[in-house]
C-alpha cells in the first residue's frame, strides 16, 4: 500500500484536474447556450461608427485611418458578458500587432488584462473573452500610423463551436501541471506523516497492552 | 519536425554518455547530465580551437554510440542506478522543452542576440569554424568566450541553424544544473526532488523585477549571463551532492564544470574562481583528505591541496588556452579594451589602490573621479535598486540566508551544519570580490555615462544571485533528506514559526527596502487558499517532516511570486507568436534576397531610419552567409554640402565618396532598407530610374580614377577606432560613368 499510494494518488489528482478542466468547458458551453436562448447574449456586428475612436480618422467611405502608433477602437460601458469577439478587416499596408484589452470595472487598461490577437488562415482575429461582465473593451488593431482599415466585420458573441471551448491557453496548461504536481507532492507528504504517526501510535498501544 | 528529430539526435548522444557515466563510472545519475554537458562544452571548444569542428562532431557521435553499447551490453551497475528522480526530471523536462520549442519556434528578440550571441552561433554553424576566425562585416567582440555558442553549434549540427535550437542548448545546461541540485533524493522522497526542481526552474526569472509590457526572455535568449550563473550554482550543487556519494572520485568532474563556467562568458573567469574558492574552502575545513581518491599515495593535506589545485588549474587552463587561440588569430588579448584599455591585472591593481584611497598607477589616474561616482552608485544600487523578482540585492541575500538558516536548523548532521555555516559565510562574502570586479569594469571598461549609470547592472549581478540561491537550495535539499533534528512536537512548532518567518521576512525586506507595492488580496487569492490548506495539514499532524514542509512552502512562494510578477503571456509559458512577427518578416526578406543573390557575397546596407544601428545588426544576422558591409555604421546618409542642408545628417558623404567606397570595396550588392528624400536627391545619378527600397546589383566599369580627399568630420563619427580612422577618404569624379545600380529584388515586405 505504501509504495503504490503515491502512484495512485498522483494519477487520481491528475484525473480529477483533467476532468475538472473538461467539465468546466462543458459547463461554459451549456451556460452560453442558455444565455443565448434566454437572449442575454446576442450576436452583434459593430461597424466603425459604433466604436469610440482614438487616434483614428473616419473617412467618408467608412474606412478608418490611424493617426498615431497606438490607435484604439473602444467600447465603453459594455457591462455585459461576452464570449468571443471576431474581427476581420483589410488594410492598405502592414498593420503590426492586433491586441485586445478589457476591464472588469472602471479601472485603467493594463497588460494584465490583455489578449493577443492571432490571425487565422482567412485573416480573421478571434479573441476568446474571459467569463463575467466586461466593463470596457478596447481593440488595438495597429501599431503604425497611416494604416487604412476597411472593417469588414467586428462581431461580438459570434457562434462558437463546441470544440473551441476545449482550446486551453498555455497559461491554463501551465497552471494545470503546476497545481496538479504541487498537490501530488502535498498528498504524498501528508500520507507519509499520517502513516508514520498512526503506525507509531499503534505500536505504542500494542506494547502498552502487552505490558499489562 | 525534421529539425526536432535532428536536435533530438544530439540530445540522444548526450543521454548515451550520461548512461555510460552512471553505469560504468559510478557517477550518481542526477549529476551525470551536468558532467556530460560540461565535458561536451570543453571538448567542442578544444575542437574549435584546433579547427576540426565538424570532424569532432562525428567523433563525438561515434564515442556516444560506443559508450552506449558498452554500458548496455557489458555488465556494469544495475539499471536501477539509472533511475533517480533527478535524472528522470531532467529527461522529462528536456524532452518537454524540446517539444515546446520545436512547436513554437521562438526567435531572437534582444539586441545582443543579434550583435553577438546569435550571429556568432550562426557563423559557427554555417562555416564549421569557431566564430573569431570567421569573416564578419564589422569589428566586433571576437574576444568573447565561445562555450555556450559552441553548444549551440553542436545542437544545430544537422540541418539549418534555428534560434530555438540555440535556446534548447542553453536551457538543457540549466536543467542539468537543476537536476544536480536534487540528485541526492531517492524515490522514497520524490516529492522533495520535484518541489525543489520546480523552485529551481523559476530561478532564470530572477532578473525579472516587475510586471512588464514587453516580452521577457528567460529560457528564450542567447545571453550567457543567466546560464553562467546557474552553471556556477550547478558547480555548488555538484560538489555538495558528490560529497554525499561513496565515490569521492566523482569530485574530479568539477574540473570540467569549472572549465565550462570559465568559457561561458567574459566574466566567467572571476565567477569560476570564486566558485572554486568556496569549494576549496569547504574541502579544507569539512573533508577528510583520505577520502579524496586522488592517487593512493597522496593523502591528507596533500590530497586536498592537489584537488583544489586541479580545479583552479582547470580554470586557468581553459582561460589561458582560449586566450592563446585568440592570440594565434591576431586578436589582442593582453588588454581588455574599452575606455581604459588596460590588462586584467592592471585593472584589478588600479581598482584596489583606488578602493583603499591610494594613488593609482599612471594608467588609472584619469579615472579617479569616475571611480568614486561609480562606487557610490554601486553601493546604492545594492540596497535600493529593485532588480530581481525578489526585490533588491539585499532581499536576495535575505532570502538566501533564510533558506540557509532553515537548512541549518533542520539538520542533525554536524558535518552538514558546518558546511551550511561555511557556505553562509564564505559563499555570501565572495560576492564582495565579484561586486568589486563588476565595479572596476564599470570604471575602466565602460565608456563615460554607460559606466556611471551602471548599464545592464541587473544582468551582470543577477547571475551571481542565481548561483547563491541555487547553492542555498542544494543545502536545504540535503538537510531535507538527511537525519532530521526535530522529531518532537516542540521542534515542529519551532519549525513552523521558522518556516512562516521565511515569506514574512521576505515580504518585509522587500517592502521596506523599496516600498514595493504590497500585493493585494485579489492577486493572492489562490496562493492564499493553498497556503491555508498547508496550515491545516500541519495542524493535523504534519510536524514531524518539517523539511518537506519547507520545500512545499518554498515551491508555493516561487509559484506565487511568479504568478504575481510574471504575466504568462509575456514569457515562455504562453507568449504570442505576434511578438516575433517583425523579425520573421525581416528574416523572410533576407531569405528572398539571399535566394536572388544565389551565392555568398558582400552587401552594402542603407537604412535612413535606422539611427541606432539595430536593423543593421538584424540584417547582418539574417543575411548571413552573405556578409553585410559595415556601411559607415548605418543611419541617414546624404550629401549635405551639395543639397545645402542646414540640419545634421548622421553620415555626410558626397556622391563621389560614396561611389569610390563602393568601387574600391568588395561589395557586390547594395541593399536599401528604407530611404528618405535627402538620399534620393543626393545619389539619384547612380540609379537607373526611380529609387525604391530593395536589393541592387553594383555594376562597375573599369578605369575609374580614384584619389584621396580630406574627410569632413561627421562622416567619421560613427566609425569605431579599430576600423582605421583616417583623415582621408577615397573619392572619384563623374561617378555615374563608372558605377551604377540595377534592381535585383524588390523584397516582398521591405518597408
Amino acid at each position: 500500500m505504501k509504495k503504490s499510494f503515491s502512484i495512485i494518488s498522483t494519477a487520481l489528482i491528475f484525473t480529477i484536474f483533467a476532468s475538472f478542466y473538461v467539465l468546466t468547458s462543458v459547463f461554459e458551453f451549456v451556460y452560453d447556450e442558455i444565455l443565448f436562448a434566454a437572449g442575454s447574449l446576442e450576436t452583434k456586428n459593430y461597424s466603425a461608427e459604433d466604436f469610440a475612436l482614438k487616434d483614428f480618422v473616419l473617412l467618408e467611405n467608412g474606412s478608418i485611418v490611424s493617426t498615431s502608433v497606438d490607435p484604439q477602437l473602444i467600447v465603453y460601458n459594455y457591462n455585459k458578458p461576452c464570449t468571443m469577439i471576431s474581427l476581420k478587416f483589410s488594410v492598405n499596408k502592414y498593420q503590426g500587432e492586433v491586441n485586445l484589452y478589457y476591464t472588469k470595472g472602471q479601472e485603467e487598461f493594463t497588460t494584465a488584462q490583455k489578449i493577443w490577437g492571432k490571425a487565422k488562415n482567412d485573416g480573421t482575429y478571434e479573441f476568446i473573452m474571459p467569463r463575467g461582465n466586461l466593463t470596457n473593451i478596447r481593440i488595438d488593431p495597429a501599431n503604425f500610423s497611416g494604416v487604412e482599415f476597411k472593417l469588414e466585420s467586428a462581431v461580438f458573441n459570434p457562434q462558437r463551436s463546441f470544440l473551441s471551448y476545449f482550446k486551453y491557453s498555455g497559461e491554463e496548461i501551465f497552471m494545470f501541471f503546476a497545481a496538479a504536481i504541487l498537490l501530488s507532492c502535498l498528498s504524498k507528504s501528508i500520507y507519509e506523516n499520517f502513516y508514520d504517526n498512526l503506525h507509531g501510535l499503534c505500536v505504542k498501544f500494542i506494547i502498552k497492552k502487552k505490558a499489562k | 519536425m525534421v529539425a526536432f528529430i535532428q536536435t533530438g539526435i544530439c540530445f540522444l548522444a548526450v543521454c548515451l554518455f550520461c548512461i555510460f557515466l552512471i553505469k560504468k563510472l559510478n557517477v550518481p545519475s542526477g549529476l551525470a547530465p551536468l558532467a556530460v554537458l560540461s565535458c561536451t562544452l570543453l571538448y567542442f571548444t578544444l575542437a574549435g580551437c584546433l579547427g576540426i569542428l565538424s570532424f569532432s562532431v562525428w567523433i563525438y557521435f561515434a564515442l556516444a554510440i560506443g559508450c552506449g553499447v558498452i554500458s548496455l551490453v557489458f555488465k556494469g551497475k544495475s539499471s536501477n542506478a539509472l533511475l533517480s528522480p533527478a535524472f528522470l526530471l531532467f529527461l522529462i523536462s528536456s524532452v518537454g522543452l524540446l517539444c515546446l520549442l520545436a512547436a513554437r519556434k521562438p526567435f531572437f528578440n534582444e539586441w545582443d542576440d543579434f550583435s553577438l550571441w546569435g550571429t556568432a552561433a550562426k557563423m559557427t554553424v554555417e562555416t564549421n569554424t569557431l566564430f573569431p576566425a570567421v569573416e564578419s562585416g564589422f569589428p566586433w567582440a571576437v574576444s568573447q568566450k565561445p562555450g555556450l555558442i559552441i553548444m549551440a553549434y553542436f545542437f544545430n549540427f544537422f540541418g539549418e541553424f534555428a534560434p530555438w535550437r540555440l535556446f534548447f542548448s542553453y536551457d538543457i545546461i540549466m536543467l542539468a544544473a537543476f537536476a544536480a541540485v536534487c540528485s541526492c533524493v531517492t524515490f522514497k522522497k520524490w516529492q522533495t526532488a520535484v518541489l525543489l526542481y520546480a523552485v529551481c526552474s523559476f530561478i532564470p526569472f530572477i532578473n525579472v523585477y516587475t510586471r512588464m509590457i514587453y516580452f521577457t526572455s528567460p529560457y528564450l535568449t542567447g545571453y550567457a549571463d543567466i546560464p553562467m550563473g546557474i552553471l556556477m550554482g550547478g558547480g555548488f550543487a555538484f560538489y555538495y551532492s558528490a560529497t554525499q556519494s561513496k565515490h569521492k572520485g566523482n569530485l574530479f568532474w568539477l574540473c570540467a564544470i569549472m572549465g565550462a563556467i570559465t568559457l561561458c562568458k567574459d566574466t566567467g573567469m572571476p565567477i569560476a574562481l570564486l566558485c572554486a574558492a568556496v569549494i576549496s574552502m569547504d574541502i579544507f575545513i569539512n573533508c577528510k583528505g583520505n577520502e579524496l581518491v586522488f592517487y593512493k599515495a597522496v593523502k591528507g593535506l596533500w590530497a586536498k591541496l592537489a584537488f583544489c589545485g586541479s580545479i583552479i588549474l582547470a580554470v586557468g587552463v581553459s582561460y589561458f588556452g582560449y586566450s592563446k587561440f585568440l592570440g594565434s588569430l591576431g586578436v589582442a588579448t593582453a588588454t581588455l579594451g574599452g575606455e581604459g584599455n588596460m590588462s586584467a591585472a592592471e585593472l584589478v591593481i588600479n581598482g584596489l589602490l583606488m578602493l583603499f584611497g591610494l594613488n593609482p598607477l599612471a594608467s588609472g589616474v584619469p579615472f579617479v573621479e569616475k571611480f568614486s561616482l561609480v562606487f557610490r552608485n554601486m553601493t546604492n544600487a545594492f540596497f535600493t535598486k529593485e532588480i530581481t523578482i525578489l526585490g533588491t540585492g539585499l532581499s536576495v541575500f535575505g532570502f538566501a540566508i533564510c533558506i540557509l538558516i532553515i537548512a541549518y536548523a533542520l539538520s542533525a548532521d554536524k558535518l552538514h551544519r558546518r558546511r551550511i555555516a561555511l557556505f553562509g559565510s564564505v559563499g555570501l562574502l565572495s560576492f564582495i570580490p565579484y561586486y568589486l570586479f563588476i565595479g572596476f569594469t564599470y570604471v575602466f571598461i565602460f565608456k563615460g555615462e554607460q559606466g556611471i549609470n551602471l548599464i545592464d547592472y541587473n544582468r551582470y549581478v543577477g547571475c551571481y544571485y542565481a548561483a547563491l540561491i541555487i547553492g542555498a537550495i542544494v543545502l536545504l535539499c540535503l538537510s531535507a533528506i538527511k537525519e532530521q533534528r526535530f522529531i518532537s512536537l516542540k521542534g515542529g512548532v519551532a519549525m513552523l514559526v521558522c518556516g512562516l518567518a521565511l515569506p514574512c521576512a521576505e515580504m518585509i525586506i522587500s517592502t521596506i527596502s523599496l516600498g514595493r507595492k504590497i500585493p493585494t488580496f485579489d492577486d493572492l487569492k489562490i496562493p492564499f487558499a493553498l497556503f491555508c490548506l498547508i496550515m491545516i495539514t500541519i495542524l493535523l499532524g504534519y510536524y514531524k517532516k518539517a523539511s518537506a514542509f519547507v520545500c512545499l512552502l518554498l515551491a508555493f512562494e516561487a509559484l506565487m511570486l511568479f504568478n504575481y510578477l510574471m504575466p504568462s503571456h509575456l514569457c515562455i509559458v504562453d507568449y504570442p507568436d505576434v511578438i516575433f512577427d517583425d523579425i520573421n518578416i525581416l528574416q523572410s526578406n533576407a531569405d528572398s534576397m539571399n535566394k536572388s543573390i544565389g551565392k555568398k557575397s558582400k552587401i552594402f546596407y542603407i537604412s535612413c531610419e535606422d539611427y541606432t544601428g539595430g536593423n543593421w545588426f538584424k540584417y547582418h544576422y539574417a543575411l548571413y552567409p552573405s556578409i553585410l558591409d559595415y556601411s559607415y555604421g548605418g543611419g541617414d546618409i546624404a550629401d549635405r554640402q551639395a543639397l545645402g542642408l542646414q540640419n545634421n545628417v548622421t553620415l555626410d558623404v558626397s556622391i563621389g565618396q560614396f561611389a569610390a567606397y563602393l568601387y574600391k570595396s568588395s561589395n557586390e550588392y547594395l541593399f536599401i532598407d528604407s530611404l528618405d528624400v535627402n538620399f534620393v536627391n543626393s545619389y539619384q545619378a547612380l540609379f537607373q530610374g526611380e529609387i525604391t527600397t530593395g536589393l541592387y546589383k553594383i555594376n562597375k566599369k573599369p578605369d575609374a580614377s580614384i584619389y584621396e580627399q580630406e574627410a569632413s568630420g561627421t562622416q567619421q563619427s560613427r566609425l569605431p577606432n579599430s576600423i582605421a580612422y583616417s583623415d582621408y577618404v577615397w573619392c572619384m569624379d563623374n561617378p555615374e560613368q563608372f558605377l551604377n545600380f540595377t534592381l535585383v529584388d524588390k523584397g516582398a515586405n521591405i518597408k
